[in-house]
C-alpha cells in the first residue's frame, strides 16, 4: 500500500490517538514532575476589644494566599510522596526498625498506600489466576461434550458475568452477601462450620476473598470462551491416533489437548494480569475501600474523590503503573514484533 | 463427531454444566426478581426475597415498582442518565467504527515497517489502564472550561478505544484476500472506491463484531465517564455509583437495585441476539495471535 494512501486511511484514527492518548500521556508525565506554585499560608493577627470589659485580645488566624506563577519543577517530590513511593517513610521506618526485615516489611512497607495497593493487586492476580484457568478449562471441556442444543443456553449464561459492567456484577454479588440473611451469606455460613457467624463483610481478609471470588466469577467466562474456541481446532486425527493407541482420557487431555491450548492459556494469563491493574469498580461495588485498594483506585482517589485534586500524586502513580504494565507486556511486545518480521519477509 | 462416555462421566459433565449455569446466571435472576420487592424483603433474610411478605403487606401484591419509581423520580433522575448513555454510546460506536475501519484496513494492507511500529504502540496503549490517562485529561479540560461536556467524553472514549478497534478490524481485514483489492483496482476503482464497493460488502460481519465490543467499552465505562462528566451529563454506571453513596442516607437502596437491573437489561438482549459474534470477537485476538 502506498505511503500516502496508508496515512490517508489511518489519519482519523492516528489523530485521535495522538491527541487523546499520546498528548495526555505527555501531560501525565509533565504533571508528575511539575506543578503550579503551592498556595502559601499567611499568619495574621486579628485583635479586638471586648465591649464590656474593655480588655483587648488578639488571636492568630491562618489565611491562604494564592500564588500565581509558572509551574515549578518538583524533581522526584511527587514520586517520593507518602501516597506514592514514600521514600522518607521507608527511610525512617528502616532506620527505626530493630526487629529484622520481616518486621519492617509488615509494619512499614505494607502500611503505605501504594505498596498496599500493589500487594492487593499481586494477591488478586496470584489467587484468581489458577482458578480462572482451571475452571475455564473445565467449563470449556464440559460444554464441548454437551448435547449440541444445550450449548447455546450454557454459553449465554456463561457470558453474563463477563459482559455485564463490573460495577453491576460486583453489586449483584455484594447484595447477596448481606449479613442480615443474604443468600450467599446463608450459604457460606452453612459451609463455615467452624464459625458461629461467618460474615463476608467483617474483616479485611473476608473482603479480599470476596473480591477474589468476584474476579474468578467475572473472568472465568472469558477463559472459557477462548479455550472453547481452541478446543474446536484440536486435530481430530491426533485424538483418534491417541485413542487407537489406547490412551485414556486423562492422557489425551494431557498430551494432546493441553499442548494445543498452551498459547491460549498464555494469552488469557497475560490479559488477566494486565486487567488486575484496572480493578476499580469492584472496590466501590463491595464497599471495600477501607480494606482493599487497587492501584487504579489510588489514582481515582487522588483525582475524583478528593475535593482538592492531587494531580502530582495521581500523575506519579500513573507513570509507575504504566511502567509496571509495560514491563509485564515486554515479552509479548518482543514476540509480536518478531512475528511481524517473519510475516513481512 | 460422536464421543462415547461412561455414564458416571456423563452425570459429572451435565451436573457441572448445570452448576456453572446457576453460578453464572442466578445472581442476575435473583436481583431482577428482588428489584420488584420492598427493601426489607430484598435486603432481609433470603426467604423473604422469595416470598415477598413485606411487599405483600405494604402493597397487597407480590411485586411493586417502588424501586423503579424512585430511581426514575425527579430527584434521582435515572432516566436522564439512560438518555445520556444512549447518546454517548451511539456516537462513540459510530465514530469508533468509522475511524477504526479505515485505520484497520490501512494497517492490514501495509507491509511497511512503520505500520508495525504503530501497531506495537497501539498494543501498549491498549494495555494501559484507562485511569492512568485521566489526570492528563482533567487538568487541560478544566483550564479550557470544557470539563463535563458530553462531546468531550465521546471524543475521549473514541480515542481510548481506537487501539482495540484498529487491532480487531485489522485482524478481520487480514482474512479478506489482497487479490480482492487488486482486482478492484485493475477494474478501474481507486483505493477508496475499491475499499467501499468491494471490500466493505464482505466486511460487515467484522464491523458488527467490532461494533459490539465498542458498544460494550462505551456502555460499561466507569473510569472516563465518572471522571470527565458533570452530574447532569453523567451516564448510568457513574450514576449508580452515586446512588450507593446516598442510598444509606436516604434509606432508599431499592433505587440502586432498580437502576442496576435497568442497566443490565440491554446487555441481556445484546447477548441473546449477538452471542455468536461476541464469541467470535473474544477469540479473534486469541486464536489468530
Amino acid at each position: 500500500m502506498p505511503h500516502r494512501a496508508f496515512f490517508a486511511f489511518l489519519m482519523p484514527s492516528l489523530l485521535a490517538m495522538v491527541l487523546f492518548i499520546l498528548l495526555p500521556l505527555v501531560s501525565v508525565g509533565y504533571q508528575s514532575l511539575f506543578s503550579p506554585p503551592r498556595d502559601i499560608e499567611v499568619m495574621s493577627e486579628i485583635c479586638s476589644t471586648n465591649f464590656l470589659t474593655g480588655v483587648r485580645s488578639c488571636e492568630q488566624t491562618v489565611a491562604i494566599e494564592k500564588v500565581e506563577g509558572p509551574n515549578i519543577f518538583r524533581g522526584l517530590d511527587f514520586f517520593c510522596g507518602r501516597s506514592v513511593l514514600a521514600c522518607d517513610e521507608l527511610a525512617t521506618g528502616w532506620a527505626e526498625n530493630t526487629q529484622g526485615f520481616g518486621h519492617f516489611w509488615s509494619k512499614t512497607v505494607l502500611n503505605l498506600p501504594l505498596y498496599k495497593a500493589i500487594g492487593f493487586t499481586l494477591f488478586y492476580t496470584i489467587i484468581t489466576t489458577p482458578f480462572i484457568l482451571v475452571l475455564g478449562l473445565i467449563v470449556a471441556l464440559v460444554v464441548d461434550n454437551l448435547w449440541r442444543p444445550l450449548r447455546g443456553v450454557t454459553i449465554f449464561a456463561s457470558l453474563l458475568p463477563f459482559i455485564v459492567t463490573p460495577l453491576v456484577g460486583s453489586l449483584v454479588l455484594f447484595w447477596m452477601t448481606d449479613n442480615t440473611g443474604g443468600l450467599l451469606y446463608a450459604i457460606t455460613n452453612g459451609l463455615a462450620f467452624w464459625a458461629d457467624d461467618f460474615s463476608l463483610r467483617a474483616s479485611p481478609q473476608a473482603t479480599w476473598a470476596v473480591i477474589a471470588v468476584y474476579g474468578v466469577w467475572h473472568v472465568t467466562p472469558f477463559a472459557f470462551v477462548v479455550f472453547y474456541a481452541g478446543l474446536q481446532t484440536v486435530s481430530q486425527d491426533q485424538i483418534e491416533a491417541a485413542m487407537i493407541d489406547g490412551a485414556p482420557r486423562i492422557d489425551r487431555l494431557r498430551y494432546v489437548i493441553l499442548p494445543h491450548l498452551m498459547p491460549l492459556i498464555t494469552f488469557v494469563l497475560l490479559i488477566h494480569i494486565m486487567d488486575a491493574f484496572r480493578v476499580l469498580e469492584p472496590i466501590f461495588g463491595f464497599q471495600a475501600a477501607a480494606n482493599a485498594q487497587s492501584v487504579s483506585y489510588l489514582i481515582y482517589e487522588h483525582l475524583v474523590l478528593q475535593a482538592d485534586k492531587r494531580y502530582g500524586s495521581a500523575a506519579a502513580t500513573s507513570v509507575l503503573t504504566i511502567l509496571m504494565v509495560f514491563i509485564l507486556l515486554l515479552p509479548v511486545l518482543i514476540r509480536t514484533w518478531r512475528d511481524f518480521r517473519v510475516a513481512a519477509r | 463427531m460422536t464421543r462415547k462416555h461412561p455414564l458416571a462421566l456423563l452425570i459429572l459433565i451435565y451436573g457441572f454444566a448445570a452448576l456453572w449455569v446457576v453460578v453464572a446466571a442466578f445472581p442476575f435472576i435473583w436481583t431482577t426478581w428482588g428489584s420488584l420487592k420492598v427493601e426489607t424483603d430484598f435486603f432481609g433474610h433470603w426467604t423473604k426475597n422469595l416470598s415477598g411478605v413485606d411487599t405483600l403487606r405494604e402493597f397487597g401484591a407480590y411485586f411493586t415498582s417502588l424501586g423503579y419509581d424512585s430511581a426514575f423520580s425527579e430527584k434521582k433522575q435515572f432516566g436522564q442518565a439512560v438518555g445520556n448513555t444512549m447518546i454517548i454510546t451511539i456516537f462513540t460506536v459510530v465514530i469508533s467504527l468509522t475511524f477504526g475501519t479505515l485505520g484497520g484496513y490501512a494497517l492490514a494492507r501495509s507491509t511497511a515497517r512503520y505500520a508495525f511500529v504503530l501497531l506495537i504502540i497501539a498494543l501498549i496503549f491498549r494495555a494501559m489502564p484507562h485511569i492512568t490517562l485521566v489526570s492528563g485529561y482533567m487538568e487541560p479540560l478544566f483550564s479550557w472550561g470544557i470539563w463535563g461536556e458530553t462531546w468531550v467524553a465521546v471524543i475521549v472514549l473514541v480515542a481510548i478505544n481506537q487501539p482495540f478497534t484498529i487491532w480487531m478490524m485489522r485482524s478481520f481485514f487480514m482474512n479478506v484476500p489482497r487479490e480482492l483489492d487488486e482486482s478492484a483496482m485493475i477494474d478501474g476503482c481507486n483505493r477508496l472506491q475499491g475499499f467501499w464497493h468491494v471490500i466493505m460488502p464482505v466486511m460487515w460481519p467484522g464491523v458488527i463484531t467490532t461494533g459490539l465490543f465498542s458498544f460494550l467499552l462505551a456502555y460499561n465505562d466507569f473510569t472516563v465517564t465518572s471522571a470527565l462528566l458533570s452530574q447532569q451529563n453523567t451516564t448510568m454506571i457513574p450514576r449508580i455509583a452515586g446512588f450507593l453513596g446516598s442510598a444509606q442516607n436516604d434509606g432508599d437502596q431499592m433505587a440502586a437495585v432498580a437502576a442496576v437491573v435497568t442497566a443490565t437489561a440491554p446487555l441481556f438482549v445484546l447477548i441473546m441476539i449477538f452471542q455468536r459474534q461476541l464469541v467470535s470477537g473474544l477469540t479473534a485476538g486469541a486464536v489468530k495471535g
